[in-house]
């Protein structure tokens, strides 16, 4: 009883029109990115990876906001868990970044943009740490939708400095002594991955594969701590708030 | 009656206020509760926790039965981006209930609520309560819990509503609903549960007075100062609707006296029935006088 849910959700949002201004963002961001060519193939994805990461943060939050809960109390009615319907809105948004993942990994490729020709393992990691951006990104807004925060206008500021800290990061243990090494894996590690992107090419298989699923992990985490949390909420809160 | 549902010594509270306490209250199939209380009694908050969609801060809630079907009317319903038979259509799947039976049952609720399917946003509210309904009506709910149902409509569809619910409580729906309006308590609930500042003031079942047999009057082309005229009549008992058509309950011992009134005066008469519903008098005496085996 998902995908039923999946599909009412997505036409809820397309028909709102509120998506218009963070699709806009990702797509032109990207189309900018590639505005001259030619292009260096991991460094660039890098780029849009990170701009891919700031537009699903404002996507999710958009996208969870766009009914303003008005509809949410009784879709955990009708699916008869309030688990079902939440998963169901992370599942209907991170699908949304994954089609976005996928345009911002094909568009270089297709408009031949990049200096040379791409390879399999290349075009595998852009994916994948596009996805797992895009996913981070996502269980970030989590937090930040309005029946976490009531506080808009807040809400919109704190996952600007979270979105901040976790760009900067390495920038910030730079200074410091080395057993301040953990601190960009504790932040959300977006600085991690632009890292992992720029010195792919001297990094071993499986330092690859550990940091990439840490970033995934990081995410799941964060999506089962919210589901936690969520499900522990009074569903009628979200009618308190909007009535 | 083979009870549904039961609230055992619920307490909630949202920060330092106390919004319900110490409730005790149950549910059985087929029957009708009806919710009063002044406005920030806790009607509402009651309501979440009957449907399960608030946790009690304290005390507990016990489905008696398994897998319960839960059907919720909110008090207002937002205009949203889809027709009626859209949003229909994606809460029955939802529900997992089959496209066939979906369609099939979603035009039969259009045809009885005699809904059009125009986008909601250009639906009034009125309209807008109806899909309210519809939605919660798409499966046969074994609970209802409805707050507000007839805020919004006009006489003709408050009506209809009752009718709806009556029958829907006739195959062994449970209704619990917050209500204002005497009509809506007199046609349906067996029983009144009052609610002031959190706490349960009165739980009981409506008295059933003996009452002379009624009879229901429907007639059309009166002026509205004949109305108020026939409203003098001996034998008057209450106005269902003072449209055009109009319909009012009279003492049947009278009814011939205010059919030919309503003849002399220009009028014609559309329909004449005996009157089965409760009597209007009994929800406009003190609450004090109706409710009986008191168990607050």
């Amino acid at each position: 009883m998902i995908i039923p849910l999946i599909k009412y959700m997505l036409a809820s949002y397309t028909r709102s029109y509120r998506y218009f201004a963070p699709v806009a963002f990702i797509l032109i961001s990207v189309v900018f990115i590639y505005s001259y060519r030619p292009n260096p193939i991991l460094d660039s994805y890098a780029v849009t990876a990170v701009l891919l990461f700031i537009g699903s943060a404002w996507l999710g939050m958009n996208f969870l906001n766009h009914d303003q809960g008005r509809q949410s109390i009784l879709l955990i009615v009708h699916s008869g868990s309030s688990r079902r319907f939440y998963t169901a809105q992370y599942s209907t948004v991170a699908l949304l970044s994954l089609i976005f993942s996928l345009f911002a990994v094909l568009y270089p490729i297709i408009f031949g943009m990049f200096d040379k020709p791409i390879t399999f393992d290349e075009l595998a990691l852009g994916y994948v740490g596009h996805a797992g951006l895009a996913l981070l990104g996502i269980s970030l807004s989590l937090f930040f939708q309005i029946s976490f925060m009531e506080n808009q206008g807040r809400a919109a500021g704190l996952l600007f400095m979270v979105i901040v800290l976790a760009l900067a990061g390495q920038s910030i243990v730079q200074g410091l002594p080395d057993s301040f090494g953990f601190v960009p894996y504790i932040l959300p590690p977006v600085s991690v991955m632009i890292n992992l992107f720029m010195h792919a090419e001297g990094m071993s298989m499986l330092m690859l594969t550990l940091t990439i699923t840490y970033l995934f992990i990081y995410s799941f985490i964060l999506l089962v701590i919210y589901l936690w949390i969520a499900c522990r909420k009074d569903a009628a809160n979200a009618i308190r708030k909007v009535g | 009656m083979q009870e549904l549902l039961e609230l055992n010594g619920v307490h909630k509270r949202f920060g330092k206020s106390a919004v319900l306490q110490n409730i005790s209250w149950s549910l059985s199939r087929g029957e009708c509760v009806a919710i009063i209380g002044g406005n920030g009694a806790g009607k509402s908050t009651l309501l979440h926790i009957i449907a399960g969609l608030a946790i009690p801060s304290e005390g507990s809630r016990v489905e008696l039965e398994a897998s319960l079907r839960f059907g919720y009317v909110p008090e207002r319903f937002p205009a949203l981006r889809f027709r009626p038979s859209e949003y229909l259509h994606h809460m029955a799947s939802i529900q997992g209930l089959d496209t066939q039976e979906a369609t099939k049952r979603i035009d039969a609720m259009l045809n009885v609520f005699q809904l059009q399917d125009i986008k909601m946003t250009l639906c009034s509210k009125g309209m807008l309560q109806k899909v309210n309904l519809m939605q919660a009506l798409l499966r046969q709910p074994d609970v209802l819990v409805l707050d507000e149902p007839l805020s919004g409509l006009d006489e003709s569809s408050q009506m209809e509503m009752i009718g709806i619910l009556g029958e829907m409580k006739r195959q062994g729906t449970a209704i619990a609903m917050s209500v204002h309006e005497p009509l809506l308590i007199a046609s349906l609930a067996d029983r009144v549960t009052q609610l002031k500042r959190g706490r349960m003031e009165r739980d009981g079942v409506l008295a059933i007075h003996n009452v002379d047999a009624r009879t229901k009057l429907e007639f059309a082309d009166v002026q509205p100062d004949r109305l108020r005229e026939l409203e003098g009549e001996p034998g008057f008992l209450y106005w269902i609707s003072r449209g055009n058509p109009a319909s009012m309950v009279v003492r049947k011992h009278s009814a011939d006296d205010i059919l030919l009134r309503i003849l002399q005066s220009g009028g014609s008469i559309i329909r004449l029935e005996p009157w089965s519903g409760e009597t209007m008098e009994q929800v406009e005496s003190p609450l004090s006088q109706q409710v009986e085996g008191m168990r607050a």
